[in-house]
């Protein structure tokens, strides 16, 4: 078969599922004069499904959907995706039922092994800071998937750019917010943890005006095998430009504040 | 699980993605334009406009090597495991007929 006749029998395939159903056959009759031909498109066509192979072999990482459950914990909506997985809306379904908590499912496309220490370094880094401007880890643990999961104090509040827009806050009433942060940032620092990350999407303002410190992904609990956490600094300097410290990239030691 | 005399195998993604791959080659021998399509649509990806700028071919010819190549692969795949008296259906499970 000449390229050129494939295509036509292709073309009158294609125009033939843009019609009803009703029509196709008479189409492809009128359209093609060869037996075989015309065969051929007609089988094709019983066997056409719109949707199978249409979605690609192998998609992004899976979301997990509403009800899918975590330990006590079953996932209500997504709230964002992060370096580290996404985070979702969940609620415990025991006793302690209604109460909201962010639940961060650990993302395992990239090295397995090395994302599950790094979340449990996030898990130290959180259980060391008490502070009521700093996101409380609440819990963490492991599904029976084998996927590590992290659950954190849900705060439902607005990044702290948005925030001073939308409540068009003035210079004074922006520095006062800043300071809050300035203290939290401080107390880490105090524990020798910091954020390396710290930018306003990471800093939630709640209704009330109180700013919350989230997503400690990639800070490292400081003073504990020391040498090895400077080398990683430098490998995850993973930030955006603009907005963290110079310093936090290149220096040997956190700033004291 | 038996029936009528014969063992069902659980039909796992994997293996359906397996034959089609075998079936995708077979595809390239006699109409190399509609598996490359299918490479970069189904495997790769891409959307009809990235496969069209990406082959030189225009929307309408990818979409109807698109269509053309899934019906094809799909009435293979049928037809292959029917010669054994099972189908898979579109989620890769086996019926038996």
């Amino acid at each position: 078969m000449t390229p050129e006749r494939r295509n036509t029998v292709k073309a009158v395939f294609s125009r033939a599922l843009d019609l009803p159903e009703s029509e196709r056959a008479a189409f492809v009759s009128r359209s093609l004069d060869n037996t075989a031909d015309r065969a051929e498109v007609e089988t094709l066509l019983q066997w056409y499904s719109a949707d199978y192979l249409a979605s690609p072999a192998l998609t992004e990482e899976p979301l997990e959907s509403a009800g899918t459950r975590f330990g006590p914990y079953v996932i209500v909506r997504e709230l964002g995706h992060g370096g580290m997985g996404t985070v979702y809306l969940a609620s415990r379904e025991d006793e302690l039922a209604g109460r909201q908590v962010a639940l961060k499912v650990i993302s395992t496309c990239g090295d397995e092994h090395e994302m599950k220490e790094r979340f449990t370094s996030e898990k130290l880094a959180l259980i060391k800071l008490e502070h009521p401007n700093i996101v409380s880890i609440l819990d963490a643990g492991t599904a029976p998937s084998g996927q590590v999961y992290l659950v954190m104090e849900y705060v439902d509040g607005v990044p702290l750019d948005s925030f001073y827009r939308e409540r068009q806050l003035d210079i004074p009433a922006r520095l006062k917010l800043l300071l809050k942060v300035c203290e939290a940032v401080a107390y880490a620092h105090r524990n020798l943890v910091i954020h390396r990350d710290l930018k306003p999407s990471n800093i939630l303002v709640t209704r009330e005006g109180n700013p919350k410190l989230v997503d400690f992904g990639i800070s490292k609990v400081l003073g504990r095998d020391t040498e090895e956490t400077l080398a990683s600094t430098n490998r995850w300097c993973v930030t955006l430009p603009g907005i963290v410290a110079a310093r936090s990239c290149t220096s040997r030691r956190p700033t004291r504040s | 699980m038996a029936t009528a005399g014969l063992t069902f195998l659980p039909v796992t993604l994997p293996m359906k993605l397996a034959a089609i791959s075998e079936l995708l080659g077979r595809l390239e021998d006699t109409d190399a334009r509609a598996a490359q399509v299918v490479r970069l649509r189904f495997y790769m990806g891409m959307t009809e406009q990235e496969t069209a700028a990406t082959l030189g071919l225009t929307r309408t010819i990818v979409q109807q090597e698109w269509r053309w190549a899934r019906a094809w692969l799909r009435a293979e795949l049928h037809g292959a495991w029917r010669r054994n008296a099972v189908v898979l259906n579109d989620s890769g499970a086996a019926e038996y007929r």
